[in-house]
């Protein structure tokens, strides 16, 4: 019996531990390829976190690594001057990534082996320290740098020098330490490896950084190196960088990923599923929010929304569909605004639900969130026929032709509110715009096509 | 000063830069960078409403954890623009920014409400209304909010105010929510209970009152009655004073 090819799947702060979104896609992606073999190698913040998935029998191994936990070390570096020189001369190669050289650190850096003492024992460890600290922090306490510095290095040495799991292709979803991880397993194992981004790590984390009251200074420029320069080596590394988009591979490109690398796979969707949905009238005019209900969504400004159109269009109804437990006070505080609002006979919290049965009779599928990368609930309402308004994040812009009829900025509830009522006023031309999006999505959103092609991938790059 | 200092910027090659005015100074003071550095980043603040936007000044004032409620007002405004901005990455930007400004008073309310269910605090109420009040002017382009959100401050103040007079501080904000809602008369009313005549504080709020209330002739009086504490008040309300009286106290 052939061996059947195994996937070292690499994921950081997501999939198995947390629903929805990239965990969501990466249980879709093991469930539609049922003829491999994958690893799930999961990168987490602390211990013991609890399993929010059955993990499907082709899943034939779990390891975790927690990366802010100092790990024993069990081998001893070779040659430790040659290894911090090769250290040195990485930090100056960022700025030119074609010459990054994780090699030679790999060769001198045997598994199981973590720098954390060393990186400040070692005379040209200490040197960078204090010359980085000379460069950028001179007229403040050395303590705080080198604190800061430190906690932002240990990490990375855990990843450095963690033991990873066989697998014939190693896939990281997100670059990051799940990047570099994916780097390092390419190096060590001389095996494939391939990236696939949801949304843009780095991005994701400068914004993070830069709104973080505790990170101040200096120690927010040095998180936003790091970040950029774990990106730049994982899109070294990858001999695949997959991303949903053309403007977040632009926006890879932009930051050294090389262009000849780079390819689009779109988010996809099971069309059988939700093209059973029959479209039924309903009195009245219907909208929903299908998502969590968590400040990224920004269900403050549908509820904003809400009461501009209803006072427009008396008989509305709006739902928010999805999950309320994930941030209890977040929810309990729109709650409040509905009620004070006076909006409680116009909208409905409804939670977790089959959402077939609501995009049967919604008259519009709303979307006000903040951050996106390529929402599936604007694809599944496409395929149902549900018209959809949305603020202009991620992928949406595309998703709905540029059309500003139906866009509007992120917080700006009473653009949104007139594309509803758009929608309410338009049925015959927003019923053609429906139709045009129906068939595009059932053409190039299908999820059985998209798991498909990473089945194909998978082999090709097995071959490599 | 020879030609070398004043081409310092361009002769010289690497080492440390201090990003604000401040840290400018700390390292000149220790002797780590020549002064011309502290001169260079005084002379070129400008202000973040200016454009094009100075996103790492906005940054920085946005992650300081004790900014006042003025300064977050002011980002607020800054943010509303840029949300507009045709460039889909600053758009975001904005958002996020009006997003965490939000988050951070989420915050400090659910912490608040969270002790108020576990002792009856009168001071826990008194932040919750100043913390609600705060909230409706950051999103004063959203009148539906807004309001929302001075019921809130208000409904507080009300609960507070039950079997006890306020303080000079809450009866401010009492005020100042009235004033909002543009319950003119009513703020009146609330402030001509009171016996006013020897409190220079309710003397200033009352002339604010009277001046929504578009009773200037009122003002005057106000603030000549004002005039007679001038000793014990700050600079900013001499100032005032002065603008509606004159420098004799005399209106004009």
């Amino acid at each position: 019996m052939a061996k059947r090819l195994s996937v070292c799947l690499i994921l950081e702060g997501s999939y198995p531990y947390i629903v929805g979104g990239v965990a969501a896609w990466v249980q879709q992606l093991i469930l539609n390829l049922p003829e491999l073999d994958f690893v799930i190698y999961t990168i987490s913040p602390k211990e013991h976190q609890k399993i929010r998935y059955t993990l499907p029998e082709n899943v034939i191994l779990h390891r975790d690594i927690v990366i802010n936990k100092k790990h024993k070390s069990l081998r001893k570096p070779r040659s430790k001057s040659k290894l911090f020189a090769e250290l040195k001369e990485l930090h100056t190669l960022f700025q030119a990534p074609s010459q990054i050289n994780l090699q030679k650190i790999i060769q001198y850096l045997p598994e199981e082996s973590y720098l954390y003492l060393d990186s400040i024992k070692h005379p040209v460890g200490w040197n960078m320290v204090t010359h980085s600290n000379m460069q950028h922090n001179p007229a403040y306490p050395f303590a705080d740098y080198f604190w800061a510095w430190k906690s932002a290095h240990d990490m990375i040495f855990t990843m450095l020098g963690a033991s990873i799991p066989d697998a014939d292709v190693y896939h990281a979803v997100s670059t990051g330490y799940a990047g570099l991880a994916g780097a390092v397993a390419k190096v060590r194992k001389s095996r494939p490896f391939m990236l696939t981004e949801h949304g843009l790590y780095h991005k994701e984390r400068e914004m993070e950084i830069k709104r973080a009251a505790f990170v101040q200074g200096y120690q927010r420029d040095m998180w936003i190196n790091i970040f950029n320069n774990l990106s730049r080596i994982s899109y070294y590394y990858a001999d695949l960088i997959i991303t949903l988009f053309e403007y977040n591979r632009k926006k890879e490109v932009e930051l050294g990923a090389p262009e000849e690398k780079t390819m689009i796979i779109p988010n996809g969707i099971d069309i059988e599923f939700f093209s059973q949905v029959k479209r039924t009238s309903r009195k009245g005019f219907h909208v929903g929010l299908v998502g969590r209900i968590v400040p990224i969504k920004d269900i403050k400004t549908f509820i904003y929304v809400a009461k501009i159109v209803a006072t427009a269009i008396p008989e509305s109804k709006f739902y928010a569909i999805g999950p309320v437990d994930e941030d209890p006070a977040y929810f309990e505080d729109c709650k409040l605004l509905v009620e004070s609002l006076q909006l409680t006979a116009h909208i409905e919290f409804v939670g977790k639900q089959d959402v077939r049965e609501y995009y049967s009779f919604l008259d519009v599928v709303m979307l006000t969130s903040i951050r996106e990368a390529q929402p599936l609930v604007i694809l599944e309402a496409f395929c149902c026929g549900v018209p959809v308004a949305s603020t202009k994040v991620g992928n949406v812009l595309e998703l709905l032709d540029y059309d500003e009829r139906f866009l509007a900025a992120p917080k700006d509830a009473e653009k949104l509110a007139q594309a509803v009522k758009f929608i309410y006023n338009n049925p015959k031309k927003v019923h053609e715009f429906v139709e045009l999006n129906k068939q595009k999505v059932r053409k190039f959103f299908d999820r059985k096509k998209v798991y498909r092609r990473y089945g194909e991938i998978y082999n090709n790059l097995k071959g490599k | 000063m020879n030609k070398r200092e004043l081409d310092f910027h361009r002769t010289r090659h690497g080492g440390y830069e201090p990003f604000t005015p401040r840290a400018a100074i700390k390292a000149f003071e220790n002797d780590i960078v020549p002064i011309e550095f502290f001169i260079y980043k005084g002379a070129s603040v400008k202000s973040i409403e200016e454009k094009p936007y100075d996103f790492e000044a906005i940054d920085r004032i946005l992650s300081r954890k004790n900014t006042d409620f003025q300064i977050k007002r002011f980002l607020v405004n800054v943010f509303d623009e840029m949300v507009k901005d045709q460039d889909a990455e600053r758009a975001l930007y904005a958002a996020e920014g009006i997003n965490t400004i939000e988050s951070r008073y989420n915050k400090r309310i659910e912490k608040l409400k969270k002790k108020l269910k576990k002792h009856d605090n009168p001071n826990i109420k008194e932040e919750l209304a100043g913390l609600y009040f705060e909230l409706a002017l950051v999103n004063e382009k959203q009148q539906d909010i807004k309001k929302y959100f001075l019921k809130t401050a208000y409904t507080y103040l009300k609960q507070m105010q039950t079997g006890t007079t306020l303080s000079l501080k809450n009866l401010e904000l009492l005020i100042n929510i009235l004033l909002e809602f543009k319950f003119y008369k009513k703020a009146l009313q609330t402030i001509k209970n009171l016996d006013i005549t020897n409190n220079p504080h309710l003397l200033l709020l009352l002339a604010k009152v009277e001046f929504k209330n578009k009773h200037y002739a009122k003002v005057h009086e106000a603030m000549r009655a004002l005039n007679e504490f001038k000793d014990s008040l700050d600079e900013e309300t001499i100032k005032f004073i002065t603008y509606w009286t004159g420098e004799n106290g005399e209106t004009a």
